[in-house]
């Protein structure tokens, strides 16, 4: 697909459209991208916006290729993808889904960055629900590589297959999750370690800014070059995994049943009394974040696993 | 401290004193490094074994700084610091500490790499318990630049700081932990993430090399440049963290719960059903892994992040 001019559609200009729109108009350079949106000033409000997300690449060519619609069937009724970035309300959604499908062409891939509302209840009222899949990304989409693509139980293997093939020729990471499960897979993980970190700020082991500098200095850079499972199989030397949790799962084991206790006693649940805290931490240590600088770094990093790969 | 003939005794030649020794050794050129072990064939095995360590560094220059003690006073009788990585039993802990306090400096550092037993415990017969803090590597630390540094309630402050001045002047990163608890923290963490990847797993929503390289092209290289605190915070705009829990809270308490209720239905738990399967399919994916090849590529990603 990539390599003829295809059309993506955006549906829905927030970050995430926008960053979307850049990734296909830089790592696709003979795509053409419509946004749609409904608001009045859409094309002023994406020309100023967009260059910003347009890395290491010819910004002239990339806005040439850009254009608007202000009304959906405009937007997708020539379009090759129609990628949907819309309010998360599943109303929204399963309205949204029958229109475009009344106007876009019949081969036309149909994705939903959505982060929570599976497939399999955005296309209720489709009269092809083999068509739609999740394509979910982490944020930014046009800095990491990741996205998680994730079909309800009606979509086609055809679509997946599809999908998978033109994040991969935009050398892009797309994953396919077997199962539809609150949160898919990313957050779930970040979200996890994330619980745990809010939980040992809030006892006083350690404070915000350094539990950030521990997983930057460990973590961070362990994880980007091998996952957890990869780690913990070399960790256990030539026994692998196997040997890792034989020597090593007594500590594990005590390390989750403490975090149990801990995120009991501390009631670690969004709302609750350690929030305020521990967001007050936060805001004092890091108050503005340059996401330039930051994305910036990242590219950096990719780069320099990507190169060592490529070996 | 660094710049003068630091003498630094390694206690235990072990994959972790062998690491921490090349790690002096090539980060501080002016110290010299014994390793003690009751290991009959010491010397032979360290000259086999350690060169692999070595990494960017003049192995000659290295290996002659290098020296072997058979006697535990011996090695640490004018360390500037003794480092030990011994068995992670208690018994052995609280018997080494006085032994080495009888015969080390008085003002040597006195360092346990242990990554569970919390000085509190280890210091139990010594002297003067205010000299022992847990030092403890994210494995390797040769490569890997965190030190968590977790003094006991006892352990002076003056030690605390000559230990961070220690190994800044290393260029390495120690963090401070403010209390003793189970784990540390970046085990603690790492954990966190383990049991909710192997649950994951166990329930055939993804196999354990998609997790890996959903991690690897996500939270991987985000936490490398920007912390899960900070990465939030970013992620809530003008409002930081605050704004970011109070638009994405309600998907972060629905994780958390699908993830309790998970982890309950799936036992997850060491040594259940689900860990035999989730085993099988590492060892499948991945047999023996190359860690030249992984250590040489965390080298690249840590010089990008750091702009060298």
């Amino acid at each position: 697909m990539a390599g003829q001019q295809p059309k993506i559609a955006i549906v829905g200009a927030g970050t995430i459209g926008l960053s979307f729109a850049a990734l296909h108009l830089t790592k696709n350079p003979s795509c053409m991208v419509t946004i749609f949106d409904t608001r009045p000033d859409l094309q002023e409000y994406v020309q100023r916006h967009l260059p910003g997300y347009l890395l290491d690449a010819d910004h002239d060519s990339c806005m040439r290729r850009l254009s608007f619609a202000s009304k959906i069937e405009v937007a997708v009724g020539d379009a090759a993808i129609v990628q949907e970035q819309g309010p998360e309300s599943l109303a929204f959604k399963v309205a949204v889904w029958p229109q475009i499908e009344q106007h876009a062409a019949e081969d036309a891939l149909f994705w939903s960055s959505t982060s929570g509302i599976p497939a399999s209840e955005q296309c209720r009222d489709m009269r092809d629900k083999s068509r739609l899949v999740v394509v979910h990304p982490y944020n930014p989409p046009h800095i990491m590589p990741l996205l998680e693509v994730v079909p309800s139980p009606k979509t086609s293997q055809t679509v997946v297959d599809r999908t998978l093939e033109y994040w991969r020729s935009l050398g892009r990471t797309p994953v396919v999750v077997k199962k539809e499960c609150t949160g898919f897979v990313a957050n779930r993980l970040a979200f996890a370690l994330f619980r745990e970190a809010c939980s040992l700020v809030h006892q006083g082991v350690v404070s915000v800014q350094d539990v950030d500098e521990i997983v930057q200095a460990s973590m961070g850079p362990r994880w980007t070059v091998a996952g957890p499972f990869k780690s913990y199989h070399a960790g256990g030397g030539e026994g692998g995994l196997n040997s890792f949790m034989d020597k090593i799962g007594g500590t594990v084991q005590g390390c989750w049943e403490a975090s149990d206790e801990d995120v009991r006693k501390g009631n670690i649940s969004v709302g609750k009394e350690w929030q305020a805290e521990i967001c007050a931490q936060t805001d004092a240590a890091y108050g503005i974040v340059n996401t330039a600088e930051r994305d910036n770094k990242t590219r950096k990093v990719l780069e320099a696993v990507k190169a060592e790969t490529d070996h | 401290m660094v710049g003068k003939q630091n003498k630094i005794a390694i206690v235990g030649a072990g994959t972790i004193g062998l690491s921490f020794a090349a790690l002096h050794l090539t980060k501080d050129p002016a110290c010299a490094v014994t390793i003690f072990d009751t290991r009959p064939d010491l010397g032979e095995y360290v000259q086999q074994n350690l060169p692999g360590y070595l990494t960017d560094a003049d192995h000659e220059s290295c290996m002659k700084r290098l020296w072997f003690a058979s006697k535990l006073g011996e090695a640490v009788k004018d360390a500037a610091i003794v480092q030990e990585q011994g068995p992670e039993k208690l018994d052995f802990k609280t018997a080494i500490w006085p032994q080495i306090e009888q015969y080390a400096p008085e003002d040597a550092l006195l360092w346990s790499s242990t990554s569970g037993i919390p000085a509190s415990q280890q210091s139990r017969d010594m002297k003067d318990r205010s000299r022992l803090v847990v030092v403890h590597p994210y494995n390797p630390p040769h490569i890997m630049p965190l030190l968590e540094v977790v003094p006991s309630p006892e352990t002076s402050q003056a030690v605390v700081d000559q230990t961070l001045e220690y190994w800044r002047t290393l260029e390495r990163t120690p963090v401070v932990l403010k209390k003793e608890c189970t784990g540390f923290v970046a085990n603690r963490l790492a954990f966190a993430l383990f049991r909710e990847a192997c649950s994951l797993v166990a329930q055939g929503v993804v196999n354990v090399k998609d997790l890996d390289e959903i991690v690897q092209s996500s939270m991987g290289p985000r936490w490398t440049v920007a912390g899960p605190f900070k990465s939030y915070h970013a992620g809530g705009g003008e409002g930081g963290l605050t704004s970011f829990m109070e638009k994405i809270g309600g998907t972060v308490q629905g994780c958390w719960e699908a993830s309790d209720e998970d982890v309950r239905s799936g036992n997850i738990s060491v040594g259940e059903q689900w860990q035999a399967e989730v085993c099988r399919q590492t060892d499948e994916a991945y047999g023996v892994v190359d860690t030249a090849d992984r250590d040489t590529k965390t080298r690249k990603v840590l010089d990008a992040v750091r702009g060298t």
